[in-house]
């Protein structure tokens, strides 16, 4: 049996409690000031009716809701590529085999360039420009090459994430692949691949959460999505509840998300350090 | 067969040089290792140990010279260098054990993916080295639930899995609380006696004394001295010999 004393414990267990009420009563107090000083500002009721509006809020729901599934829609098919072929690029520019060294470059090229260019532009240039080609054997969907020029702009940020994790691995973690025997490609893939992978996991998060709001770039192209949805809506009733629904949309999705993440993260760290 | 041929040596090196830009570490290193030799590599720090393993086991390549493995110049640009790699284990200071891999697992991913075991018979093989080493119970932890000597353990196992002709222990025991030493050092008389064919470089002199076939010390990048472990110890006839002995004496650590 561990040996505690009781009175060094009730000192500890009392200033704990005191800490935790200092800690209530002063969250409690910032949000009333917080609080009493919007409410007194002088626009304060023309700014609750006008993005506040509950009426409003219900009346734009069915609406917003169904273009906002559209952006969950267009995340959810872009992330998974992005995932793809950022880890491909990052892969290609790590290999030194001398026959590879075109894929090397056009992968270090395509970093380069598309991280240099804007990702509103992209979706601009992509988004009117492929389908004003007017190719055969491929849609002209701005949808979908709005989409396109999100999972090229986002590749390319993502596989420099997924670069930095992959030299993050000491080099004795390949020196200890290679003196077994693995290969290069064996060592990237048991050795190097699932160490790095996991350390880039919160800043993946970071850019998927980013993704998730850059889908209403495509709302540039006229696709009704979630940004369009609201702003006709607010367009037609000089209101912008509607707008505030969306940014709540938006919030529901991420939040969720960020917690997942760190449970993960936790997860992987409790399990490998007991 | 020559006669020659059936007198070599399961290594040899000849004149190894080897630099890290400007700072030449081997310059012109000459040994000879029979099979089911252990030999030692004693000297100061810088003298060349660790990078000479690490030329034998091909993770740094030479710049002259020529390292011949059962007679074989391994060392040549363009050899197979994971061939070699298959037959000659390496055990570093650092462990290296794979953190994200089960003990287990770290031992099983060389057999499966290099000696193309399936997955039964390489968790048998490394089942059966774990129990040989009183590890059998950590099988399922990860690497970083382990004391240093029993991941340095792990780590020499997980080289014995790939049944190697000849083992190279780069100061495996440096990295130790000195209480988890002997358990490691252990393992290695455990090797001796088994017959494996072994190259160590250590500080542990006591064990080097022990252990060895022959001893070589190692200064400037040469071998500056080699013998039996009592020739070395007792009677060493090389001034720069002398006065590491000595300097190691007075450290207490003879």
């Amino acid at each position: 049996m561990p040996v505690v004393d009781p009175a060094r414990l009730s000192v500890v267990r009392r200033k704990s409690r005191r800490d935790i009420t200092v800690a209530t009563l002063s969250t409690v107090v910032f949000f009333v000031v917080l609080g009493y000083v919007v409410a007194s500002a002088p626009g304060w009721t023309a700014v609750q009716d006008s993005f506040f509006n509950l009426d409003d809020a219900i009346a734009s729901w069915p609406s917003v809701w169904r273009a906002f599934l559209l952006n969950v829609k267009i995340f959810l098919i872009a992330e998974p590529l992005i995932l793809v072929f950022a880890l491909m690029i990052a892969v290609l520019r790590g290999l030194r085999a001398p026959v590879l060294a075109p894929l090397r470059v056009v992968a270090t090229l395509f970093t380069d360039i598309v991280r240099g260019i804007p990702t509103i532009l992209l979706v601009y240039l992509m988004g009117f420009g492929v389908p004003a080609l007017q190719l055969q054997g491929v849609t002209n969907s701005v949808v979908f090459w709005g989409t396109v020029a999100l999972v090229v702009s986002y590749s390319a940020y993502v596989a420099e994430v997924f670069r930095a994790g992959i030299e993050s691995v000491h080099p004795s973690q390949r020196a200890a692949a290679r003196s077994l025997g693995l290969n290069n490609g064996q060592g990237l893939r048991y050795v190097i691949l699932p160490q790095a992978v996991r350390r880039v996991v919160p800043p993946l998060l970071n850019d998927f959460i980013s993704l998730q709001k850059d889908t209403a770039l495509l709302s540039l192209l006229g696709v009704i999505e979630i940004f369009n949805a609201s702003t006709i809506y607010s367009n037609n009733t000089f209101t912008y509840t509607a707008l505030v629904v969306a940014a709540l949309l938006f919030i529901a999705l991420t939040v969720p998300m960020a917690r997942f993440t760190d449970w993960v993260s936790a997860r992987m760290s409790r399990r490998q350090q007991g | 067969m020559p006669d020659n041929l059936t007198k070599m040596p399961k290594l040899r090196l000849t004149e190894v040089h080897k630099a890290f830009g400007d700072n030449s570490v081997l310059r012109g290193m000459t040994l000879d290792v029979d099979e089911h030799e252990v030999v030692t590599l004693i000297g100061p720090s810088g003298c060349g140990k660790s990078t000479v393993l690490r030329c034998i086991n091909l993770l740094e390549p030479i710049d002259s010279g020529a390292i011949l493995f059962d007679g074989d110049d391994v060392s040549w640009p363009g050899y197979d260098a994971n061939a070699v790699r298959r037959r000659v284990g390496i055990v570093f200071q650092s462990f290296n054990l794979f953190p994200h891999m089960t003990v287990v697992d770290n031992i099983t991913l060389a057999p499966r993916k290099v000696l193309g075991r399936s997955g039964d018979e390489a968790t048998d093989q490394a089942m059966q080295l774990l129990t040989r080493f009183g590890l059998a119970e950590k099988a399922q932890d990860y690497p970083d639930r382990l004391s240093g000597g029993q991941q340095q353990r792990v780590a020499i196992v997980r080289a014995l899995a790939m049944d190697p002709e000849m083992m190279l222990f780069d100061e495996v025991t440096s990295a130790l609380d000195p209480e988890l030493v002997a358990e490691v050092l252990e393992v290695i008389r455990g090797l001796k006696d088994a017959g494996l064919t072994m190259v160590l470089a250590t500080h542990e002199m006591t064990f080097a004394r022990e252990i060895s076939t022959r001893v070589a010390f190692l200064d400037g990048g040469v071998v500056a001295e080699l013998g039996t472990p009592e020739q070395i110890f007792e009677a060493p006839q090389v001034p720069r010999t002398q006065q590491f002995l000595a300097r190691v004496g007075r450290a207490g650590r003879l």
